[in-house]
């Protein structure tokens, strides 16, 4: 599976200057990619539009050839692109398990969702108690893990996590980077990730910057 | 079935949220369905009163008073007594009202015995007997509104009139009478002895000199008089007396005997506000009275016609309460939760299920509330409601009022039209606003918040 970008173009209103300035870049799965940059230079921005959250204003997006305008945007949200946001973005008067259920029931799960919920938060740490507890009684790691565990449960190919561990301690960034790089090997996801940290860069596949609107692979890449 | 149960968890997940207007919505609903069930439920009980009653009339006829006190009765010695019978309508199951005069002769004396000596005095003019079928005696409550003692309740029982302001020698006598006292009456082989029990005083105004005297008793003790009946007096064919009051229908069920009085009923719908104690001058000697058998009636008319007019205002409250509040909340759900729908959305709920979502848990709200409410609302309302058909109970027969307590279903009947109407018109408004804001929506400014 393969997501290209090419020569993407985006600004919020038409009166204001491209946040995402000629974007283009290629993303494949089983892989860990880090996209650095510095603040405001447009990562968040270019993560919601390979989630779909907007239409480019210019150039294409696609996965394995197909632009991802032809596939419908509610398929493409929750089978495609799974998003894991600064702000965690849980639904905060849902249990943990709840949100997860939400999250297996949108994307079509076949199986026992309840059970699946559980499973999925187990793998990422969340004990029982605290998977029925509702998230706002949880810490920020711990949403951060729910929502980790949502994005898995889409069984989406992409998962792009917009600075995952921005408002961690280095022990608890560091078990999130390794629920990450499980997941990646167990599902051969391709997950993106984007960071202000040099650390968690370097221990991703590829890391890619982000500067003047642009995507570019950066020296330090691995 | 997972959507549905969410959207219900959904109400217990804002429950901070749902709550305060909750409580609010369901104080609005429960006044205005009070209203509603006070108001419907005593219309229609009035309503029924007046539909059983409606178009019942007394026709009396009789020789004038002066005819009866100069000229000399057309009938033979053993028929100085006459009697007329009549027979009501089926609606008001009125089965037989007798009213009859004794013509006493000087033969034919009431003798009246008076306190524990059995002291005996002659009464020298005519005594009227009205004999009442027990089952119409709550239509003449107010004839027999007792000064003394209470309503005869056994054959051989009477109630009597007194006036005191007349002072002719005979009324004089008369009104020597007491509770305890025996009244008998003799006409030809039979007589009868009448026990009073109750005295109606008739000189409650001033100019009352009433000379008449009346016993009042069940039908049974005036029946025997029955063959002493003038049976071949009749009336000249109904139709010719007045066309527009005795059309067919109003004269059906009306059956007149004739002697000195008798007493019919009438039955028209239409007729019974217009008759005011109209006296009719058909036939030449006769006095034909038609009078309404309930003066309480036009009373009763007034208030269903208020009660229907203010029921209406309470429906259309509790309507607009119930458009207004879904509205409400409506807005509120969307409004507030901008964010719930921006991260459903864009972990890739269709926006139709989301519209059905919302749709659910706010109809779930406001229907939930209301129906609780409005089924709630009984517990204020029913003293209120009680109170009422309670005065109502006192004016109309016992049997009758058990018939129309039973009409109480229609008050479901209006209020869930209504509240069904109301709903209908809030869902269809909510499922727009609700489509039409998340139709519209688009996630990405409301996720990515600069914090
Ligand atoms: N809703 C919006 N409307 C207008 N401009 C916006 C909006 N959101 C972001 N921007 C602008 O777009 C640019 C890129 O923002 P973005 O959030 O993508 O930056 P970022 O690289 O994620 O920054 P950070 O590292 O601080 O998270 C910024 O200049 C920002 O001011
Ligand atoms: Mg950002």
């Amino acid at each position: 599976m393969k997501l290209t970008l090419n020569d993407v173009y985006y600004r919020y209103k038409s009166n204001l200057p491209y946040v995402l300035n000629g974007v283009s870049g290629e993303f494949e799965s089983g892989n860990l990619y880090a996209v650095t940059g510095e603040s405001g230079c447009g990562k968040t921005t270019l993560m919601s539009i390979i989630g779909n959250l907007d239409r480019p204003e210019k150039g294409t997006i696609s996965i394995d050839g197909a632009d991802i305008k032809t596939i419908n945007e509610d398929t493409y949200r929750s089978k495609y692109v799974a998003m894991i946001f600064q702000s965690y973005n849980l639904l905060y008067n849902y249990t943990a398990v709840d949100n997860i259920i939400l999250m297996l029931n949108i994307s079509g799960y076949k199986g026992d969702c309840k059970e699946r919920a559980g499973e999925l938060l187990n793998e990422v740490g969340i004990t029982p108690e605290k998977q029925r507890r509702v998230v706002t009684e949880l810490s920020g790691g711990e949403q951060q893990r729910v929502a980790i565990a949502r994005a898995v449960a889409s069984e989406s190919k992409i998962i792009l996590a917009d600075e995952p561990t921005g408002s961690l301690d280095s022990k608890n960034s560091e078990i999130i980077m390794e629920i990450f790089s499980e997941i990646r090997g167990r599902y051969n996801t391709c997950i993106i990730i984007v960071t202000h940290s040099a650390e968690i860069a370097s221990k991703c596949d590829k890391v890619m910057r982000m500067s003047e609107g642009k995507l570019s692979y950066s020296e330090t890449c691995k | 079935m997972y959507w549905l149960t969410n959207s219900l968890k959904n109400l217990y997940r804002s429950r901070r949220r749902y709550i305060p207007l909750a409580v609010m919505y369901f104080i609005l609903v429960c006044g205005a369905a009070a209203g509603v069930y006070t108001f419907i439920r005593m219309n229609t009980a009035t309503e029924a009163i007046l539909r059983e009653y409606a178009g019942v009339c007394e026709v009396g006829v009789s020789k004038s008073m002066a005819d009866i006190y100069e000229e000399t009765p057309p009938v033979t010695k053993d028929q100085l007594l006459s009697l007329g019978g009549s027979y009501g309508t089926d609606e008001a199951k009125i089965s037989k009202y007798t009213f009859c005069t004794a013509d006493v002769s000087a033969e034919y004396k009431a003798k009246a015995e008076i306190g524990a000596d059995g002291e005996s005095i002659d009464i020298n003019s005519p005594v009227f007997v009205f004999g009442y079928e027990p089952s119409l005696t709550y239509l003449y409550s107010s004839e027999l509104e007792l000064g003394e003692g209470e309503l005869f309740k056994a054959p051989g029982e009477c109630v009597i009139s007194k006036n005191e302001n007349n002072t002719s020698p005979d009324m004089v006598s008369w009104n020597r009478l007491s509770l305890g006292d025996t009244v008998s009456l003799a006409v030809g082989d039979d007589r009868v002895d009448y026990k009073i029990v109750g005295i109606i005083a008739e000189n409650k105004d001033e100019d009352s000199k009433t000379n008449r005297r009346m016993i009042y008793t069940p039908l049974e003790s005036a029946e025997l008089f029955d063959k002493y009946l003038t049976k071949d007096l009749s009336l000249p064919s109904s139709s010719t007396l007045e066309p527009e009051l005795f059309t067919p229908e109003a004269s059906a069920g009306t059956m007149i005997n004739l002697g000195y009085s008798a007493v019919a009923f009438l039955e028209s719908p239409d007729l019974l506000f217009d008759i005011n104690d109209r006296i009719i001058d058909s036939i030449p000697g006769f006095n034909i009275q038609l009078s309404p058998m309930h003066g309480d009636f036009a009373a009763l008319t007034k208030l269903t016609e208020t009660l229907a007019s203010s029921s209406v205002l309470f429906i259309i409250a509790f309507a607009l309460i119930i458009l207004i509040v879904t509205l409400i909340t409506t807005f509120r759900l969307i409004s507030e939760r901008k964010y719930e729908i921006a991260v459903l959305r864009s972990v890739g709920m269709p926006k139709l299920r989301l519209v059905i979502c919302y749709l659910i848990e706010n109809l779930a709200f406001v229907w939930g509330i209301t129906i609780a409410a409005a089924a709630f609302s009984i517990i204020p309302a029913r003293p209120a409601v009680g109170k009422v058909l309670d005065t109502i109970k006192q004016m109309v027969a016992p049997e009758i009022f058990t018939a129309i307590s039973g009409f109480g279903g229609k008050v479901w009947f209006y209020s869930s039209v209504s509240v069904f109407l109301a709903m209908t018109a809030a869902a269809a408004l909510t499922l727009i606003f609700t489509a039409v804001s998340i139709l519209r929506f688009r996630p990405l400014e409301i996720l990515i918040r600069r914090d």
